[in-house]
């Protein structure tokens, strides 16, 4: 749990940088992954209270991680677009604010990858699935 | 039946008498119209319309009686292709592709998992290739990694139905259309998309007036020029104004409080969205004028039924799902649905693209399962007979995913069937750029530009060389049967897939072949049982009694025993948590709803209402792009003319592409009828020949997305953006940002030459010449001075009601409720 806490931390860091970045830029994409980076960071404080009770409710903790692989995957993707927008927008002008809110997706994301293991230690393989997308999941290869 | 007369609509090329004729159904758009193939001689020979059929009773439109060209057409492959060291396709036996497919499946899931095979497919095939890609994909592959085509056409039909009623499938059909009052065309110019939808509206509306007709569209097409009520919005405002509307509907209380408090939830959050929403705001926003728009919500709240349609100028178009659901939101607010007459009914563009949403071969699992539902992906599992936790979980991955991925070098194998990404994608380039990172497998008819990045090209048959099942827009399942035996050398894509599973050894959970059945008509079989119990429960269907009644609608059960034209006349919505088929998105955020935020909706078989709030388009028009891009289709063809562009009258009707510019702007610009323009966006840029035409607004240019050759230098999407609808992921095709750049020579004039001969020279009239240099007679240009010189090409188009005699021609007057306009 302490693993998990300490990465949702770090990954709340980045969003709260990436909202700093896009916020200078107005316009509709800017709004969309503000808004979704707002959501995900208000999603990452109900899972730190939960997690900090004495007796966590799995179950309730288990929705709102639900909830937050859900959010986040909207903000990969909100952030994406964000970054081939700004380039139209503004050029090569832009490159560092593409490049940073690039690093800070990439960081957020793979600290949400690195929490799987702990989920599937609390819930399971099979539960895991329904939580976190697949793309946040470690694929194996298969034989067939 | 709609229509009171029979017209059959026939074009047949036949040396002698026609042998026979075969019960078919139109395979270009998603209007359903039955028809007969006439064969004479193992070919194909023409075409006529089935007057029987309810859709269409005898008609045809020009697509569709030409589309059987293709099947004759010369370059038809005939063999299967595969990529050799030096770059170059070269012919494979079939065994050896099969061989190829199947090593290179197997690679692709050793190295990445089961994420590393996408399947993208079409809405052009039939029930049950689509269910056996389901089959294949989820239970064989393990993949979430199913899309179609479908995606850039109606994903959002899709995502506008689930979020509001809980599952997909259409609640009005045609039949509402026939006797409704009031119709609303929003974003759908039926006229060139639907011609024979379009002719049945008309041939009411001519005899009785009925109905009224709100036409919503940046452009004055060929429906709007039929409207009562034509709203010539700004690009991008389609929120907008339904929001202005609804504040309209809420103002005057013209609303059913009953419908809303028995059958619905959420009307506090429509009313706070739409608020701020005044007359005056919606204008302003949207650049229709005030009286236009009061006596458009004045039709819509006060008409005692009402049919709305949407089409690509909703779903290709930002805020594409919320403005759908905003349709929804007016029906339920007036209790508009579920009985005669009244109903939303978001079209499907392609012929069958209703059905791979229906049975899974593309979005959620079969039968309108929900696929985060652990009880529905039990189901599935038990159908299949395969272990649950072997099926993925969770929403559905797109196109853009897809993308997102190749880029990365994450997929092994793309699997392209039935349709030419490589035209259709927005921002093509950067598309093209990510599939050459990957191995491509594409599965047509002929060598589209997509081959030109596949490693591997399965050439198959095509309707009325292959049996099947389609579903129309209007949930209508209808038969296509085998006129000819494919050409030698080419497979059906149902044979295609059981070829696969059987090389790739997929097994159920006992050991047996995971697809047990060997035909189409075993498959459907296998199919009613998925669909039992589901709200496109089709067990009450066979081949005979579909072909027998002409179609049938879905649900067709032992309640239901000849379908379902109208859904939720008892007006219980699929909103139950296990019935839903998913738990949907938040609005306002994009993200996926957890299942405790479904049921905290509290909708429990009552529709859901929605809040909406309006995002202005990403791109817009700035100093630098000063036009709005928007682009579309022509009534003579159909997507990127892979068969329509091998009809020679469709191709002659239309040959190349070009842009539609306002009058106004060509003359501030210099540009004359025909020239040869560049257009540039901030993604490339493409050479067309300009339209000056008055049905479109100053401001704003079109280009229709047909033409896509990589020689010619006209495909649309060299220029559109690649972002999509948050909810339905679906492409914003209709707003992007570009400008227009006139493409001419210099030519010094000479001792000696006289402008009439310069003119002359560069296949110009004087008059032309003059005019691109903005010269006044008389014409005499002095010696060494420079003359621009235009190119000049023929992008004229006829309107097909000239094509033919009919019934009808629509000559509805525009309302003129704007008082500046009528002064
Ligand atoms: S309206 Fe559509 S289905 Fe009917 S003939 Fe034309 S293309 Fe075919």
């Amino acid at each position: 749990m302490d693993d998990l806490v300490r990465r949702l931390l770090h990954a709340q860091v980045m969003l709260v940088q990436m909202r700093r970045v896009v916020s200078q830029v107005p316009g509709t994409p800017s709004k969309r992954l503000a808004t979704s980076t707002r959501e995900e960071c208000g999603i990452i404080d109900q899972i730190l209270s939960i997690a900090r009770t004495q007796t966590p409710d799995p179950e309730h903790l288990k929705e709102r991680l639900t909830a937050l692989y859900h959010a986040d995957a909207t903000t990969q993707r909100s952030g994406k677009e964000w970054v081939r927008w700004l380039a139209w927008e503004r050029g090569s002008a832009s490159y560092r604010e593409r490049r940073g809110v690039e690093r800070l997706l990439h960081v957020t994301f793979h600290e949400l990858a690195a929490c799987i293991p702990t989920l599937v230690g609390l819930y399971g393989e099979q539960e895991t699935k329904y939580i976190a997308p697949v793309e946040y999941r470690p694929q194996t290869a298969r034989e067939v | 039946m709609a229509w009171d007369t029979e017209r059959t609509d026939i074009n047949v090329n036949s040396q002698g008498d026609v042998e026979k004729w075969v019960y078919s159904t139109c395979n270009i758009c998603s209007i359903g119209c039955g028809c007969y193939i006439a064969v004479n001689g193992n070919r194909i020979v023409g075409i006529k319309g089935n007057a029987k059929h309810p859709v269409n009773r005898g008609r045809l439109g020009p697509k569709g009686e030409n589309q059987w060209h293709a099947n004759n057409s010369a370059d038809r492959l005939l063999t299967p292709l595969l990529r050799d060291s030096d770059g170059v396709l070269r012919p494979v036996s079939w065994d050896n592709a099969m061989e190829v497919l199947v090593t290179r499946s197997r690679a692709a899931l050793h190295r990445f998992g089961s994420e590393g095979i996408a399947i993208y497919s079409t809405g052009q095939g039939m029930l049950e290739d689509y269910y056996t890609i389901a089959k294949i994909g989820r239970a064989g592959l393990r993949s979430h990694l199913l899309d179609a085509n479908t995606r850039l056409c109606t994903a959002t039909t899709e995502w506008c139905l689930l979020q509001s009623f809980g599952a997909d499938g259409t609640p009005a059909g045609y039949e509402d259309i026939d006797v409704t009052q009031t119709l609303m065309l929003f974003g759908h110019n039926v006229a060139e998309t639907g011609t024979v939808l379009f002719e049945r509206i008309m041939a009411r509306k001519q005899k009785t007036g009925k109905p009224y007709i709100i036409v919503v569209d940046p452009r004055r097409t060929w429906t709007a020029q039929a409207a009562d009520l034509h709203l010539q919005i700004l690009p991008g405002t389609n929120l907008a104004l339904l929001n202005g509307i609804t504040h309209l509907l809420l103002k005057h209380g013209w609303i059913d409080r009953d419908f809303i408090a028995n059958h619905t939830v959420g009307f506090a959050d429509v009313e706070q969205a739409v608020r701020d929403w005044t007359l005056e705001r919606t204008a302003k926003e949207t650049d229709v004028p005030e009286t236009q728009i009061a006596e458009a919500a004045r039709r819509l709240g006060t008409t005692p039924s009402l049919v709305c349609t949407t089409l690509q100028g909703a779903y290709q178009s930002v805020d594409a799902t919320a403005t759908c659901i905003a349709i929804n939101n007016i029906h339920l607010l007036r209790g508009l649905i579920g009985k005669p007459g009244c109903g939303p009914l978001h079209m499907a563009g392609q012929p069958s693209s209703s059905t791979n949403r229906t049975v899974g071969g593309v979005g959620s699992y079969p039968a309108h399962r929900n696929p985060s539902n652990p009880k529905h992906l039990q189901e599935m599992a038990e159908l299949w007979n395969v272990d649950a936790a072997r099926l993925e979980i969770g929403a559905e991955k797109d196109i853009e995913y897809f993308v997102d991925k190749m880029e990365r070098g994450q997929l092994g194998l793309f699997w392209n069937i039935h349709t030419n990404p490589m035209v259709s994608l927005p921002n093509r380039l950067r598309a093209r750029r990510a599939f050459e990172r990957t191995f491509v497998v594409v599965q047509d008819c002929f060598l589209t530009e997509t081959c030109e990045v596949a490693d591997l090209v399965l050439p198959t048959a095509m309707w009325g060389e292959k049996e099947g099942l389609m579903e129309n827009a209007d949930r209508m399942i209808n038969v296509c049967e085998v006129a000819v035996n494919p050409p030698p050398g080419v497979r059906s894509d149902f044979d295609i897939f059981i070829d696969y599973a059987r090389r790739m050894d997929f097994r159920d959970k006992d050991g047996n072949p995971l697809i047990q059945y060997t035909t189409p008509r075993e498959c459907f079989e296998e199919w009613k049982r998925v669909s039992k119990g589901r709200p496109c429960d089709m067990t009450a269907m066979t081949y005979e009694k579909i072909k027998e009644q002409n179609g049938m609608q879905w649900p067709a059960n032992e309640a239901h025993p000849n379908g379902t034209p109208r859904l939720y006349q008892d007006l219980v919505f699929h909103t139950q948590v296990d019935d839903a088929q998913t738990y949907g998105f938040h609005m306002k955020t994009g993200r996926a709803r957890t299942r405790k935020e479904f049921e905290a909706l509290g909708a429990n078989g009552r529709a859901i209402l929605y809040g909406l709030t309006y995002d202005p388009p990403a791109e817009q028009p700035s100093a630098k792009y000063p036009f709005w891009l928007t682009t579309g289709r022509v009534v003579w063809h159909w997507h990127t003319r892979t068969k329509t562009g091998r009809a020679p009258a469709l191709h002659m009707a239309t040959s190349q592409g070009y842009v539609e510019i306002h009058p106004d702007d060509a003359t501030l610009l210099g540009i004359l009828p025909g020239e040869l323009v560049r257009i540039s966006s901030p993604r490339g840029n493409i050479t067309v020949p300009a339209r000056i035409v008055d049905t479109i607004r100053p401001g704003l240019v079109f280009v229709p997305f047909h033409f896509g050759s990589w020689q010619e230098h006209q495909a649309a999407n060299e220029l559109t953006v690649d972002l999509v609808d948050p909810i339905s992921k679906q492409p914003v095709y209709k707003q992007s940002a570009c400008r227009i750049e006139k493409v001419r020579q210099h030519h010094t004039v000479a001792h000696g030459e006289t402008f009439g001969r310069i003119a002359e020279r560069y296949q110009l009239t004087p008059e032309q010449l003059a005019k691109a240099n903005r010269m006044t007679p008389p014409y005499r240009p002095d010696v060494g001075s420079h003359l621009e010189i235009p190119s000049m090409a023929n992008p004229v188009s006829p309107p097909y009601m000239l094509y033919r005699k009919l019934d009808l021609f629509p000559h509805f007057r525009l309302a003129n409720l704007d008082p500046k306009e009528g002064e």
